[in-house]
């Protein structure tokens, strides 16, 4: 029936009690977990559309063998079926922090009740029988009348982590569809353990037989003050005006295959409002909070060990209440080191009161050589009993310390410098300091504090810094090329600076027009103009270009345009320099067109 | 005569000033008024949040009027601020091993954690910070041809040494005391979910480590440290550093 999977040194797997279950019975799942990461597990039981589902505790165990902990749980879970078939339990998730692992799918085959005898064990401690016809529901009895819940608690006040019951039942004298959907309820200054299985039965109230199933948890309170259960929701299909008697033999099974005409009906309780009260004044000292009754009991691996190596202390917390919530009662002893403390608790849920174990083992090793006494571990409680503080403790334990391997030891409160390991015994916390505030945490709080595009300007000024690189590097690598795409905006800001000037000095004006075209004819063709003469440089344009005779004439013109001004220098004005650069411009557009930009 | 002795007065009166403004925090820590001396470095702390001082000695009336996990969380601020000075990792560690919260695990010898620690958080981001402005301006310098050699060898070093920040900052943010926070409730209830309807799945004892993962209303998202526990707890049971 086990169904486990095994993988490096975590071992996972799920049991089953019983793999055939009737439809008014339960079974109890149970994952295992064992190895390294055990205690650290988390199971996730995955949605099961064919049970409802509730925790009934885990159980923990745990071994230290040469300072390597290994451990094993056991979670536990009823599941009640909700409709007969064949279905499977899919493999379940464990996961321990660093991996998940799987179980194997379980099959179970839901069953009918073999009989109402059977499927209603209430039914066989009071003596009803079908025969008595007056316990059946009349017709037309309203439905509110038929089918009801009701929740109570066991009682009304209780102390922070006193545990109340909670008990809540469905009622139905009319057949259901299959078992109803319950909604736990929101808890307020509260928190719930489960308590299954779900009971079921039958009663009788005000002359009507009904057959109910009764789910219970156990709630504790967190502080004192005001306490509120919400209401606990049940949604159930209720077959419409058929005349079938719930008390029928075959009553079940009916239920589930014949009924046709449903109803879908939703109930729910009122809110439940609990007074818890704060516990008595001047609790002891080491009081950290636990309530219940317990008794402390103690065990040591070893009562001959030698000086620096680690011993398990294990101390055993037993009897009811929350055990999970408690704190770990601390240890402490001028002879001995602590170093760590692992807990671990088994829950027991007998007759309906959370109770069980906690295991708190204490990794410890003793300082000097000689015949060491543990002192007694003390452990305050309020005892929900008494309605007092008790404080209960071990006794003492003797241990022969021999001389230890200087190697391996472990205690590293004797540094000579006294900032390292530091012993607790005898030393205390270090005296006020009068300190002006760290300018180092001023500089560097405002310097991250500075807004993001601040620290943007950086990059943007290498980016700015690499563009310029990279165009210093190709007019050195290839200055023809660079030239050749320099060339529009090289012309075009000397014509910009012809047209400053132009008014003041339209001799150097036009020089700038002149230079500016040469050296944008020079950069198109890739040779050196200035030297030629027009008709050596119309036809080297021509060569390099498809170039219109316009273009051609145009240039020549301007050319010759510029030339002659240059030599008549009575004639040139603004007005005339404005032309040319006009020219110019039109013609350099021209070329870029004709040049294929 | 006169001319020399009213400065030597002045220079004496001076010198004598701080001691005669005595610390009214520190008057109260001397009389065990423990509560007068915090309520004094609380609000001390909080006008200057860079008061490692104020937080350190918050810190030690905490501790003297019984609250360790206040005193470990105000450790934890002042050695947030201040990693370098030796009281405040002295009393930390102390109270760390005291309250078994774990922040110094004992078989590592304590110079490991001095020189992991020796920058606080802020420090190491703000240097990482300078050491990429450093980089961009000597790597312009250099693609700009000044002074190529040594904006060359200043643009390489700036850019290990923030890489080496950021690697640190990256490696920190894992520790306990980065989004941290210390549980200050007798035992806190570990939730699977934002609310108290959801199912307990652990509980942890007064003035343990947590790291805060998220956060939803009144609700934060914790991890135990070394646990492997993670839950939500109620935000209000816990104190952040």
């Amino acid at each position: 029936m086990p169904a486990a999977n095994v993988k490096a040194a975590v071992e996972v797997s799920a049991a089953v009690d019983k793999q055939v279950v009737s439809l008014n019975d339960y079974l109890t799942l149970t994952v295992y977990v064992s190895g390294d990461n055990a205690n650290a597990s988390n199971v996730q039981i995955p949605s099961l559309s064919n049970f409802s589902v509730s925790s009934s505790g885990r159980k923990t165990s745990i071994s230290i063998i040469n300072g390597r902990i290994s451990s094993s749980m056991e979670y536990s879970y009823v599941l009640t079926p909700k409709y007969i078939g064949k279905t499977s339990i899919p493999p379940i998730g464990v996961s321990t922090g660093k991996e998940k692992f799987f179980t194997k799918e379980i099959e179970i085959t839901v069953v009918a009740a073999k009989s109402s005898q059977s499927y209603q064990p209430a039914a066989q401690q009071n003596p009803i029988t079908r025969s008595q016809a007056k316990n059946r529901p009349a017709k037309g009895t309203p439905l509110e009348n038929l089918i009801f819940v009701k929740a109570e608690t066991d009682k009304k006040t209780a102390y922070p982590g006193e545990q109340i019951n909670l008990s809540f039942r469905f009622y139905t004298a009319v057949p259901i569809a299959r078992n109803p959907e319950y909604i736990p309820p929101k808890l307020s200054n509260l928190f719930s353990e489960d308590l299954p299985p779900i009971r079921s039965g039958e009663t009788v109230i005000n002359g009507v037989k009904y057959y109910y199933s009764e789910i219970k948890s156990a709630l504790f309170a967190i502080n004192s003050g005001e306490a509120k259960v919400g209401s606990i929701a049940v949604t159930a299909q209720v077959q419409k005006e058929e005349d079938i008697d719930p008390f029928d033999p075959n009553f079940m099974q009916k239920f589930f295959s014949g009924f046709t005409n449903y109803e879908e009906v939703k109930l729910q309780t009122k809110p439940l409002n609990l007074d818890i009260q704060p516990l008595p004044e001047n609790p002891p000292d080491d009081f950290s909070g636990a309530v219940g009754n317990f008794i402390v009991s103690r065990e040591i691996d070893r009562k001959e060990v030698k000086k620096g190596e680690p011993v398990n202390l294990t101390l055993k917390i037993n009897g009811k209440g929350n055990l999970k919530d408690i704190s770990l009662p601390q240890l402490s002893s001028p002879d001995i080191k602590v170093y760590d403390s692992l807990s671990t608790h088994s829950l027991t849920k007998h007759d309906d009161i959370i109770g069980g174990e906690k295991k708190v083992t204490y990794i410890i090793s003793f300082k000097e050589e000689g015949v060491k006494e543990i002192p007694p571990i003390k452990f305050s409680f309020f005892n929900i009993d008494t309605k007092k503080y008790e404080t209960i403790e071990t006794s003492p334990i003797k241990v022969k310390v021999l001389k230890g391997d200087d190697a391996k030891t472990y205690d590293f409160s004797q540094k000579p410098d006294g900032t390292g390991g530091i012993d607790i015994k005898g030393s205390d916390i270090k005296y006020l300091l009068n300190s002006s505030p760290s300018l180092s945490a001023k500089i560097s709080s405002s310097i991250n504090r500075l807004p993001v595009y601040f620290h943007l300007l950086f990059p943007a000024a290498l980016f700015l810094a690499f563009m310029k690189n990279r165009s210093l590097y190709e007019k050195l690598k290839n200055p023809q090329f660079y030239a050749y795409k320099k060339a529009v905006s090289v012309f075009e800001n000397a014509m910009k600076e012809s047209q400053s000037i132009e008014d003041k000095d339209p001799s150097r004006s036009l020089s700038i027009i002149y230079d500016a075209l040469m050296d944008y004819l020079s950069a198109r063709t890739g040779e050196n103009v200035y030297s030629l003469p027009i008709d050596k440089l119309l036809s080297l344009y021509s060569q390099k270009f498809k170039a219109s005779e316009f273009t051609l004439n145009e240039i020549r013109s301007l050319l010759e345009q510029i030339e002659f001004l240059n030599y008549a220098p009575s004639g040139l004005n603004a007005q005339k320099v404005s032309e040319a650069r006009q020219r110019a411009l039109v013609l350099s557009e021209m070329i870029e067109k004709e040049t294929g930009k | 005569m006169k001319k020399i002795l009213l400065p030597v007065f002045l220079l004496f009166s001076a010198l004598a000033a701080p001691a005669l403004s005595a610390d009214p925090g520190e008057d109260a820590y001397k009389k065990g008024d423990y509560k007068t001396a915090a309520e004094f470095y609380a609000s001390k702390f909080q006008s200057g949040p860079y008061d490692y001082a104020a937080a350190y000695n918050y810190a030690n009336c905490l501790y003297r009027l019984g609250d360790n996990a206040g005193a470990l969380a105000y450790y934890m601020k002042a050695f947030n601020i201040n990693p370098r000075n030796s009281h405040i990792f002295y009393n930390l560690n102390y109270l760390s091993i005291q309250t078994g919260a774990g922040l110094f695990p004992q078989d590592v010898p304590a110079f490991v954690y001095r020189i992991y620690f020796l920058l606080s958080m802020a420090e190491i981001k703000a240097l990482a910070y300078a050491a990429f402005w450093f980089f961009c301006v000597f790597y312009a310098l250099f693609l700009l041809g000044k002074k190529t050699g040594f904006s060359k060898t200043a643009a390489l070093s700036s850019l290990a040494l923030c890489i080496l920040f950021s690697m640190l900052y990256i490696l920190r943010t894992n520790s306990a005391f980065y989004n941290s926070a210390i549980i200050n409730s007798r035992q806190a209830r570990i939730m699977s979910g934002p609310g108290d309807d959801f199912k307990l799945i652990a509980s942890a004892e007064n003035a343990k480590p947590v790291k805060i993962l998220s956060e939803s209303g009144e609700w934060a998202e914790i991890g135990l440290l070394g646990k492997g526990v993670k839950g939500w707890i109620k935000a209000a049971d816990l104190i952040r550093i």
